[in-house]
Parts: structure tokens; C-alpha cells; sequence
């Protein structure tokens, strides 16, 4: 790539300051994460093994490594799927740059080639902030979890590995390639008009769908097969344990394939909902279904957070609760620890994708106003929307819950125990449902308010 | 018809509007000094070559800029310094926009469109009237589509449908015509005319002379100022220069 080429990427960074922080956000606090996550791991293989001998410890090293495995899949698969969804949504708040270029005679090769130097420039400045920012808690996250809930004065030496945090940016930075490589594509080979005339369509690539069908294949296909252990382990705990796998893979193939369902869906519920007649709530619903793309963005990630979160929380629930009923011993700090990172992903990506989306909501409110719209009219809008798209991530993860809990009710009958033993706990997905709501919420009128401060003539200078 | 001795309903006196790009570099005046009003049911176009200011007086006459020194009034009210959040309010007693884009809320029924104004200020939603407006102007078999299934021709016809709807008091119309057909420049141009003869104002910034020559008066402008002022203008007329000296042409309304 040219150095000319190279300067239009970085210079036109500045043109989409808001959008570009949003995804050097969310890939930092993945980044954040997955340091912990992985440095966790190397100090438990590390780890002398008096370590797991003293008192306060929860287990053996196998144990400690087991969690460690399991927190880097449990989180990394949904951080990977929150991250691709941020940068194809920069994919879409750029597309008039892209439109630009395309017009002053930019191949869509080239085009690709800045989106995905951008996209990888900005998820390296995220990574290597949220990968330093995690350093200093290492050694505090690694104590924390060995000895949660216990006391005692376990502590673990923190492994001297240089190489660590290399490897983390690295992958992240292949991740973020792979992510950019598609949505960019997608929108350099767009027709430059269509996208300044807003007609572009928003159905996804056919890459994109072969993309997603490999990811199933590979990585969601084999979760359910656990399901067939169910009348074959020793006991119905770990029978409604081995059920966990549906529940996730659920979620995670609902949000690969929101992009063709939610329009439907947002459409479906929307409509249903006899506030049509309101003002505020029909305009609010057609612009949610209008930017489907950016809605699509903003409530996969919320819905990811509560679809993983409620079908874990079925799962302990109701195995802690045949603990204490049949005699036996489940662990619930990783259920905890396992939580936490995909809690805070999911509402993070969430509410970066409405801070990102600033510039296609100055167009709206211009929108508005040209309709006589008043500041408090577009502030009952704003906040309608946002409502729409938590309530839709609310309602579309009930799905994968639902067939977590018909899962568990299998696994239940399978043992000849009644139904009634089926618990959740509610509070987990819930909490994730409020800091998303809250946070697009603040993020939408913030936004809002920003857009009434740019002068309209800017706007429609814009366009 | 130029109504003399009618409150106008919009208009500015000694209006300036200057950018500052930066501390080090020239500041810009996109409008120099002008005076300018207009009446009920008077259709005014404001014509001139590109950076000549006619965006910009209509953007700083609908109150979407603060001018840097001078007079707005619209629809009675001094909005020279108004906030936002009152400029909208003035908009919202009887003032309509046709942009060249940012019309109409995407994916949202054209009928709904036409009437969103009118929802907006609480009044009472008359559907037949809006199927009548969207018939008259050639947009009766879209009724119920989404606007982004429309063409742009369709979509500014539709924007036009909803002032003639709402029937405000002033229409603000930035270049309507600008990237239309013959056919759809006839009916914008025939709904606007509708609209002034029903009693709105409408103010029409265009660089095409045939629509201009439609209006009652035509404003000349070049370099942020208004260098002639025309009644019952040709289109010829307008590509004639001023010839040196003459003032005869400019005469500075005297509403005010």
C-alpha cells in the first residue's frame, strides 16, 4: 500500500473520531480480559505446587487449569463475535468515506485495504491500552480467584511471560483482521450512490454467510452434542451440567444470524405493541428497523450477554439447588468468575455501538427537525429507541434461555425428577440487561443532545 | 401576490454571516449585509451561482445559523440569537422544509411521512387529505410504501406532499428541484405554487431560472449580497448582468 494510501486511512480516522473510539473501547476491555484470562492460565501451570496444597485452595492444579480453559472459551467466543459485530458496524458508519474514495476513482480492493489498516490500527491501540491497563491486576485477579470465597493466605507468584501479552496483541490483531475484512469488503463494493442515497441494502454478504457457517460447523455444532451424555453420566447434577452447551450455542448461533432475523423481529414486536399510535414509538420503530444495521450492532452483543449469562444461571441454579436436595458439592465461584468478563463485554459492545453510531443519529435528528420535531420530541424518540433495542435483546435472548430450560426439563424427566426442581437465577442476566439499557440509554440522549449542538447546516452539508 | 402592508412572515435586515475556519486564516462571509423579507402568499426565489450565499440566507432566515451581526425574524419572533430548542418551537407554529435530502424518515410509510409534522404537534391526523395531496402529486399508487423504496424524485415529491398538507405559513425549500426529472420538477414546482396561492409563503432557493421565473419575485445574489431584486421575474432577466451603476434594480425592502 502507498504511503499516500496510508495517509488518507490514518487522516480520515479523524473524520470518524467517535466511531473509531468505540471500537478501540471494546476491543481494549476484550483485550483486558483475555490478559487476565491468559496470564491466569500460564501462573497456574507456573504455580509451585504447595500452591494447591494450602489452605483456603479449591482444588488441584487441573482444576485451576480447567477454569482458566474455560474462561478464555467462555469469554473469547463471545468477545470475538462482540468485536467482529463493533468493527462491521465501523464498516457501516464509514460507508460515506468509503463512497468518497470510491467516487475519486478508489478501487474496491483499495478501499478494503484502508478500512482494514484502520480497523487494525484502532483495535491495536485499544489492545495494547486494555493489555497494559490489565497488567498491574494480574497478580490480584490470579489471588482473587484462588482463594475466592475461602479464606486462607493463598497466593500465587505471578509467572514471568514476556511473550504473553505479544501473543495476545498478535491474535487480537488477526482477529480484528478477520473481523474488518468482511463488513469492509461488503461496503467497498457497495455503489457509491446507493450509499449516499441511503438505498445500499442491509441484507449480509454471502461471505458472510459462509463465514458464519464455517464458525458453526467448527466451533457450535459440537457444543449440543453433550446433550446425548445426559442419560449416561453417573448423576443428574452433572446430567443438567452436560446440558450447559445448548444453551451457549444457541446464543451464539442467534447472534450470527441476527443480521437476517432481527429486522423481522424488531419489526414483529414493534408492531404488536399497541404504543404504534404513539408518535415518538412509531418513529422510533422505524428508525431502529431503518438502521438495521447499526440496531443489529448494538443488540447482539446485549443479547449475547443475556442469553449466555441466563442459560449459565439455569444451569447452576437448578444443579445447587438438586445439591442441597440429593446430597453433593457444585462449585459456584466459577460461575462467578465465568460471568463476569462476558457481562462486562457484552453491555460494553453494546453501548459503544450507540456512541458510535453518533454521526447516522446527527442525520436523524436533522431528519426530525426538518419534520418540526422538537428537542423534547427527539428526546421521547431517543429513548424510545433505546427501550426497542433493549427489550429486543431482552426478548431474543429469551430464545436460547427458553431452550436452555427445556433442556434442563430433559434432563430432569431423564432421572424421573419433577419439573419443579428447574431454578434461575434471575439477577446475573438481569444486571446485564440494566448496565446495557442504562448505558445506551445515557449514550442515546447524550448522542441526541450532541447532534441538536451541531448545526443543521453541517448536517446537510454532509449530505 | 405580493401583499404590501401584510406582516411578513420571514425576513432579516443587515445580515452578516461570517466563518472562521481557524486563528490564522481569513474569515469568510457567506452573507454581507443583506436585507430581505417576505410576505404571506408570496413566492420569492432566491437565485445565484454556487457560493453566492443562498443557502446560507435561507439556512440563517429558517434560524439554523447564528449570524455574526444583523436581524431574523420569523413568523413574528426574533430568533437573531434564539437557542435551538426555540428555533424548533418557532418551526413547529408554521414552517416547512423541502431539502435536497434529510426529507423524510427512512422505512417509515409515505403517508406516515406526509403526516408526521401534524403528529408532531398534536393535531388531529385528517388521512384522506394526505392521500389527496400524495395523488395530486403522482405519488397516489406509494402511499403506503416505505419512503426508502421511493426514487429521489419520488421522495422530494413526497416532501412537498407533506407541506402541502401541513399548509404551514412559510415554506423553506433549498434547491427541490435540484436533481430531479422534468416530469417531478413540474410537480415540486406546481405544489409550491399551490402552496403561495393558498396563502404560504415559500421561499425557493434554486439555480434553475425556469422554476425561479415562476415565482412573484426573484432575489439575485452573488458574493453574500443581493445585487438584484426582480418582480414577476423572467428568466432571461435573471442572466442579464446589472449593468454598472445601476441601483435600480436593488431595492432593499422596507419591512421592519
Amino acid at each position: 500500500m502507498g504511503s499516500p494510501t496510508l495517509r488518507l486511512a490514518v487522516r480520515d480516522l479523524s473524520r470518524h473520531v467517535g466511531t473509531w473510539a468505540g471500537a478501540a473501547l471494546v476491543a481494549g476491555v476484550v483485550a483486558f480480559f483475555i490478559t487476565l484470562e491468559a496470564q491466569f492460565l500460564v501462573d497456574v501451570a507456573h504455580a509451585p505446587v504447595e500452591v494447591f496444597a494450602a489452605s483456603g485452595s479449591q482444588g488441584t492444579r487441573d482444576d485451576y487449569l480447567t477454569l482458566g480453559a474455560n474462561l478464555l472459551i467462555f469469554s473469547g467466543i463471545p468477545a470475538v463475535i462482540v468485536l467482529a459485530f463493533v468493527l462491521g458496524n465501523v464498516a457501516t458508519q464509514t460507508a460515506e468515506s468509503h463512497s468518497l474514495w470510491r467516487l475519486g476513482g478508489a478501487s474496491p480492493g483499495q478501499v478494503t485495504h484502508i478500512v482494514v489498516v484502520q480497523a487494525v490500527v484502532v483495535s491495536m491501540i485499544g489492545v495494547v491500552a486494555g493489555t497494559a491497563g490489565a497488567y498491574p491486576l494480574v497478580g490480584a485477579t490470579s489471588e482473587w480467584v484462588l482463594r475466592f470465597g475461602r479464606d486462607g493466605s493463598l497466593s500465587m507468584p505471578t509467572a514471568d511471560a514476556l511473550w504473553l501479552p505479544l501473543v495476545t496483541v498478535a491474535v487480537l490483531a488477526v482477529i480484528a483482521v478477520l473481523a474488518a475484512v468482511l463488513p469492509a469488503a461488503r461496503a467497498a463494493h457497495l455503489s457509491p450512490v446507493a450509499v449516499r442515497e441511503q438505498s445500499a441494502p442491509s441484507r449480509p454478504s454471502q461471505a458472510y454467510a459462509v463465514a458464519c457457517a464455517v464458525v458453526f460447523v467448527v466451533f457450535v455444532l459440537p457444543l449440543p452434542v453433550s446433550l446425548v451424555a445426559v442419560p449416561q453420566v453417573e448423576n443428574p447434577i452433572l446430567a443438567v451440567i452436560v446440558t450447559l452447551p445448548l444453551g451457549q450455542a444457541a446464543a451464539l448461533t442467534l447472534a450470527m444470524l441476527s443480521p437476517w432475523l432481527l429486522s423481522a423481529f424488531v419489526r414483529a414486536w414493534t408492531g404488536v405493541v399497541s404504543l404504534a399510535g404513539w408518535t415518538p414509538w412509531q418513529v422510533a420503530r422505524h428508525l431502529a428497523v431503518a438502521r438495521i444495521a447499526s440496531s443489529v450492532a448494538s443488540i447482539t452483543p446485549l443479547m449475547l450477554g443475556i442469553g449466555l449469562l441466563g442459560s449459565l444461571s439455569i444451569v447452576t441454579a437448578t444443579s445447587v439447588s438438586l445439591a442441597e436436595d440429593l446430597g453433593g458439592d457444585v462449585n459456584t465461584f466459577e460461575t462467578l468468575v465465568l460471568m463476569a468478563p462476558t457481562a462486562v463485554i457484552a453491555a460494553v459492545g453494546s453501548v459503544a455501538v450507540v456512541i458510535m453510531s453518533s454521526r447516522q443519529r446527527a442525520v436523524d435528528v436533522a431528519t426530525l427537525r426538518a419534520a418540526t420535531a422538537t428537542r423534547r420530541d427527539t428526546n421521547l424518540i431517543l429513548a424510545c429507541e433505546s427501550f426497542i433495542g433493549t427489550t429486543s435483546a431482552l426478548l431474543y435472548a429469551l430464545i436460547p434461555i427458553g431452550l436452555q430450560a427445556a433442556a434442563v426439563l430433559f434432563a430432569l424427566r431423564a432421572y424421573d425428577l419433577s419439573p419443579g426442581e428447574l431454578r434461575a437465577d434471575v439477577v446475573p442476566p438481569l444486571a446485564v440487561l440494566a448496565v446495557g439499557a442504562v448505558g445506551s440509554f445515557v449514550a442515546l440522549l447524550w448522542t441526541g443532545q450532541a447532534a441538536w449542538r451541531r448545526p443543521m447546516v453541517a448536517v446537510l452539508g454532509d449530505r | 401576490m405580493i401583499a404590501h402592508g401584510i406582516e411578513p412572515v420571514a425576513g432579516c435586515q443587515d445580515l452578516w454571516v461570517t466563518h472562521q475556519a481557524g486563528r490564522r486564516t481569513e474569515p469568510t462571509h457567506a452573507l454581507r449585509g443583506v436585507t430581505a423579507w417576505v410576505d404571506p402568499g408570496e413566492m420569492l426565489a432566491v437565485v445565484g451561482p454556487s457560493g453566492s450565499g443562498k443557502s446560507s440566507f435561507l439556512h440563517a432566515l429558517a434560524g439554523f445559523v447564528r449570524p455574526s451581526h444583523g436581524y431574523v425574524q420569523l413568523l413574528g419572533t426574533d430568533i437573531t440569537r434564539a437557542r435551538q430548542s426555540k428555533v424548533a418551537r418557532v418551526h413547529r407554529r408554521g414552517v416547512g422544509f423541502v431539502f435536497q435530502s434529510l426529507n423524510l424518515v427512512p422505512s417509515m410509510p409515505v403517508i406516515d411521512n406526509v403526516m408526521l409534522p401534524a403528529r408532531f404537534a398534536g393535531e388531529r391526523l385528517d388521512r384522506a387529505r394526505a392521500q389527496r395531496v400524495l395523488e395530486q402529486l403522482g405519488l397516489g399508487h406509494r402511499v403506503r410504501h416505505r419512503t426508502s423504496d421511493l426514487s429521489g424524485g419520488e421522495q422530494q415529491r413526497a416532501a412537498v406532499a407533506r407541506v402541502l398538507y401541513t399548509s404551514p405559513a412559510v415554506v423553506m425549500a433549498d434547491e427541490p428541484t435540484g436533481a430531479l426529472d422534468t416530469g417531478s420538477t413540474a410537480l415540486v414546482l406546481d405544489g409550491l405554487r399551490a402552496l403561495a396561492s393558498q396563502g404560504t409563503a415559500v421561499l425557493l432557493v434554486t439555480h434553475d431560472l425556469d422554476a425561479a421565473a415562476l415565482a412573484d419575485r426573484a432575489l439575485v445574489m452573488r458574493d453574500g449580497q443581493i445585487v438584484r431584486e426582480l418582480h414577476r421575474p423572467q428568466a432571461s432577466d435573471m442572466l442579464t448582468p446589472q449593468p454598472p451603476g445601476d441601483g435600480g434594480h436593488l431595492r432593499e425592502a422596507s419591512h421592519g
